[in-house]
């Protein structure tokens, strides 16, 4: 049976999660710990060895809340594996795979984005954009009112982020050169 | 119409609207707390916490405003009912369509599923849909309206856009069995204080007290009931909400999981409200408002830890109170009033172990983005900067050593390295 300490489960997590992830993936699945005999004050000791049954509950809970889980290959290497029928929906964490990710974009006025994206991706398309860039909104200097402002223009960062969403989404790609 | 808005009372430092106080809380806050609630659903009965918690609250807080202003009308009653939902940035929605039978909400925008999405992406499909908050307020504004018991109602959501849908909607029906719900603790046990310019800083307390709680923060018919302002969305939220939701659930869990969880409890909701800190005191720190009104009165580091403060006593928060500040080292903060204590007291009596999480997570925020990361230098404030200051050595660490619900007279925070 493989074993892993407590430290490099944390320190994993550390890396790749935000931060007091560990303590909410515990939190989640704390009953379950206790039924496999494993109680809070085990894990305060770092060299404490997690036994393969034991991390299986824990990775469950971190699959559950950050689509992401540790694993091992040896007893001393990690690897991070991710859970590849989870689409991860941060975009800033999007995994850009196709050729356009450096296209650098025209100037466009938000009625003829709009416009494209209504057309070809979904009737709904322009709300999810908005939403998605919510979380970028202070780093590109918007605020989301300015995406319903058919006349605000959109400049070339904000369209490649735009263009991020919709092929995560859609698997299109945004073309408003003509 | 009639509109119910609130007052500012200085007595002691908090929105109250028709008896209910109300508080600014951000979105990252908001939707953190109900993570960390939600994560005990497979041992805790937690989604009817989150949903009669904002009916109970929401019900009280109708019936009195009805009363008071004798508003007998139901078409007002609903207009007052939906123009409060989108003055406090919890969304917009029309109950023109519904009777005293029920029937559907259709919401142009709401906080928590928006705030949601952004925040965290899509909930899965095992996951139910995310505004338990709205659930809850809906069923108990329309007990109210039409002069129901409470916990007739019921409330389902239909649409989410954690879900990938295009609008969030709601159904309300009579409840098959009624829910044996409870009242309010309202304003809780309170305190009176009065708010004092210190000496040692140029911080004018009151002045910006005075000015921030006259600015019209608010969610508007154009804004779809959304208040997007310092970089985050903000609501007027209830404190009662906040307090309920993660009180309830403590005493589950300590019914449940014995200290063990209260441990991780402790921990989590602090967390909530260091992110909480770290987001709202980040993004006003980083406003135009704060360089017009606030950052002319800051002559030293320490005069930030102050502004910040000082900007703390116009959020509803209670009165906030530097004692000691050690530069980069130390910083010690008297809560008065708070409403964590308050709402406490009033619902549980005393407790076993310090409560106040969100003034904590927040204490500890401050001194984060001021010594051990430098908001001074307007740094973007992105999730990986998030987690660059709490990975951090000079990270702060914070503990609670006076509670007023274990039987001081104050909430006293320490926060050191």
């Amino acid at each position: 049976m493989e074993t892993v300490s407590v430290k490099l489960v944390k320190d994993w997590a550390k890396d790749n999660c935000p931060p007091l992830s560990w303590q909410r993936v515990v939190f989640r699945v704390l009953p379950k710990l206790n039924q496999k005999g494993v109680f809070l004050h085990f894990f305060e000791k770092e060299d404490y060895m997690i036994q393969e049954d034991v991390l299986a509950i824990i990775n469950a809970g971190f699959e559950e809340i950050f689509k992401k889980k540790y694993a091992y290959t040896t007893k001393n290497e990690v690897t991070v594996s991710k859970s590849p029928e989870v689409k991860e929906n941060n975009t800033s964490n999007v995994l850009q795979t196709n050729s356009s990710i450096n296209q650098d974009f025209t100037d466009t006025p938000v009625k003829d984005v709009k416009a494209w994206v209504l057309k070809n991706c979904s009737p709904t398309a322009w709300n999810t954009v908005i939403m998605s860039l919510l979380p970028k909104m202070r780093e590109l200097n918007m605020t989301w009112r300015n995406l319903e402002d058919d006349t605000f223009i959109l400049e070339s960062k904000v369209l490649k982020e735009i263009q991020a969403i919709i092929f995560k989404i859609y698997n299109k790609n945004l073309n408003i050169t003509q | 119409m009639k509109q119910l808005r609130g007052n500012f009372d200085t007595q002691h430092n908090t929105y109250i609207a028709a008896g209910e106080p109300l508080i600014f809380h951000c979105h990252h806050y908001n939707t953190f707390l109900q993570a960390t609630l939600e994560d005990t659903k497979d041992y805790i009965d937690i989604y009817p916490i989150l949903v009669d918690s904002a009916q109970e609250i929401t019900y009280a807080q109708m019936l009195q405003c009805f009363t008071e202003n004798h508003v007998t009308d139901i078409a007002e009653r609903k207009q007052i009912v939906e123009d409060f939902f989108m003055f406090c940035g919890y969304g917009k929605f029309s109950l023109e369509n519904l009777s005293a039978d029920g029937g559907k909400v259709i919401s142009e925008a709401d906080h928590y599923s928006y705030g949601w999405k952004s925040k965290f992406g899509l909930r899965s499909e095992d996951e139910p849909m995310v505004s338990f908050f709205t659930r809850g307020f809906l069923a108990g504004a329309m007990e109210a309206i039409f002069h129901l018991p409470l916990g007739s109602m019921d409330c389902k959501q239909l649409t989410c856009y954690t879900k990938n849908d295009n609008e969030v909607s709601f159904e309300l029906y009579k409840a098959a069995k009624s829910k044996v719900l409870l009242n309010s603790p309202k304003q809780g046990k309170t305190q009176n204080y009065t708010l004092n310019n210190p000496h040692n800083t140029g911080v004018n307390y009151l002045g910006i007290r005075e000015a921030l709680t006259n600015m019209p923060i608010e969610g508007t018919p154009s804004s779809k009931g959304m208040i997007d302002a310092f970089g985050v969305l903000l609501t007027r939220m209830y404190s009662n909400y906040y307090c309920q939701t993660s009180y309830r659930m403590l005493k589950k869990l300590e019914n449940t999981m014995g200290a063990d969880g209260l441990i991780l409890a402790d921990q989590l909701l602090t967390e909530a409200g260091h992110v909480c800190a770290f987001n709202t005191f980040g993004g006003i720190m980083e406003s135009a408002e704060w360089n017009g009104l606030i950052k002319p009165m800051c002559q030293t580091r320490e005069d930030w830890v102050h502004g910040i403060v000082a900007v703390v006593n116009a959020f509803g928060w209670g009165f906030w109170e530097i004692l000691e500040l050690e530069p980069a080292q130390k910083l010690v903060v008297r809560v008065t009033n708070g409403y964590e204590s308050n709402s406490y007291l009033q619902t549980f009596g005393k407790s076993s172990i310090p409560i106040s999480f969100l003034a904590k997570g927040g204490t500890k925020g401050i001194m984060n983005l001021i010594y051990n990361g430098d908001i001074t230098t307007q740094p973007s404030l992105t999730d990986e900067y998030y987690a660059e200051i709490c990975n951090s050595p000079k990270a702060f660490s914070v503990r609670q050593t006076k509670c007023r619900a274990m039987g001081d007279n104050e909430d006293v925070f320490e926060v050191y390295l």
